[in-house]
């Protein structure tokens, strides 16, 4: 299962509107985008421009993947991309662990182990 | 977010706060770390209103509107940091923004097209997508944790 597919599964079981869903997921990806693009200016802002100036001349996945790799290669800048990632994901499955019924989270350990 | 919950505006505060001690290059790492840090507080308490009240439905409807708050502050913080910037790459990206090609909702939406498919975003994990580090934390989370057997009574 990809990212979107264990997203929409536990949306799903949330009950959350069927028309909000696609919303929801490419919120997350906006807002994970944007986190990351600022945390990496904190540890170094050429790197941030290389993201954006990256995205701002439509590269294709392969590229951007290509960038994040070469500016990665700074530990500094490393750290917040695993650490922003790691935390904006922590957040949603806090959310889930805190305000999901039993039901409800049996439903989801279900789906992600299909 | 459940309809007719009060949630202390403390953002606002902070904001008039940091404000008035921003010099006129904008606000220090500090300040912004203050005022993030605070921010996020805020939109937690308001998840956590919302989902006390209306489950993990309302929480997540809480979510998103704190993830499309945050979206729009940062946008902003981002497009003046690029243009306060002094180099060849910042200046192209702030004609970009000048020009309306970098800014608002449905630029975002194309920017991170891309972003969205190479996925896995964790470098260090190689392979290891953004997919399976939510299924990771999911079982972390959610699975029963096994209970220690109590001790036997010791005998006296």
């Amino acid at each position: 299962m990809n990212f979107d597919e264990i997203l929409t599964k536990v949306l799903e079981i949330a009950e959350f509107p069927a028309q909000k869903r696609q919303e929801f997921i490419n919120t997350f990806y906006e807002y994970l985008y944007m986190r990351m693009v600022s945390e990496i200016r904190e540890a170094d802002e050429e790197s941030a421009d290389k993201v954006m100036e990256a995205n701002s001349q439509k590269a294709n996945a392969k590229k951007l993947k290509q960038t994040f790799g070469e500016i990665s290669q700074n530990p500094k800048v490393k750290a917040k991309i695993d650490g922003v990632t790691d935390e904006v994901i922590a957040k949603l499955v806090d959310d889930v662990a805190e305000y999901a019924t039993d039901e409800q989270k049996q439903k989801i350990l279900t789906a992600i182990s299909s | 977010m459940a309809e007719g919950q009060e949630v202390p505006d403390q953002e606002g505060d902070a904001g008039s706060q940091n404000s008035q001690s921003e010099s006129p290059l904008g606000p220090s790492d500090a300040q912004r770390d203050a005022k993030e840090n605070l921010a996020d507080k805020v939109d937690d308490n308001k998840v956590e209103a919302a989902g006390h009240k209306g489950g993990l439905k309302a929480a997540f409807a809480a979510r998103l509107n704190s993830w499309h708050e945050t979206l729009l502050r940062i946008q902003e913080e981002e497009y003046e940091r690029v243009q306060r910037r002094e180099s060849d790459v910042s200046n192209r990206l702030s004609s970009k923004v000048e020009a309306g090609q970098l800014h608002g909702k449905e630029s975002i939406q194309v920017l991170i097209q891309p972003f969205r498919e190479i996925e896995s975003i964790a470098i260090k994990r190689g392979p290891l997508l953004l997919g399976a580090v939510m299924v990771g934390a999911l079982r972390d989370r959610l699975q029963p944790k096994p209970q220690m057997p109590k001790a036997p009574p010791s005998a006296k």
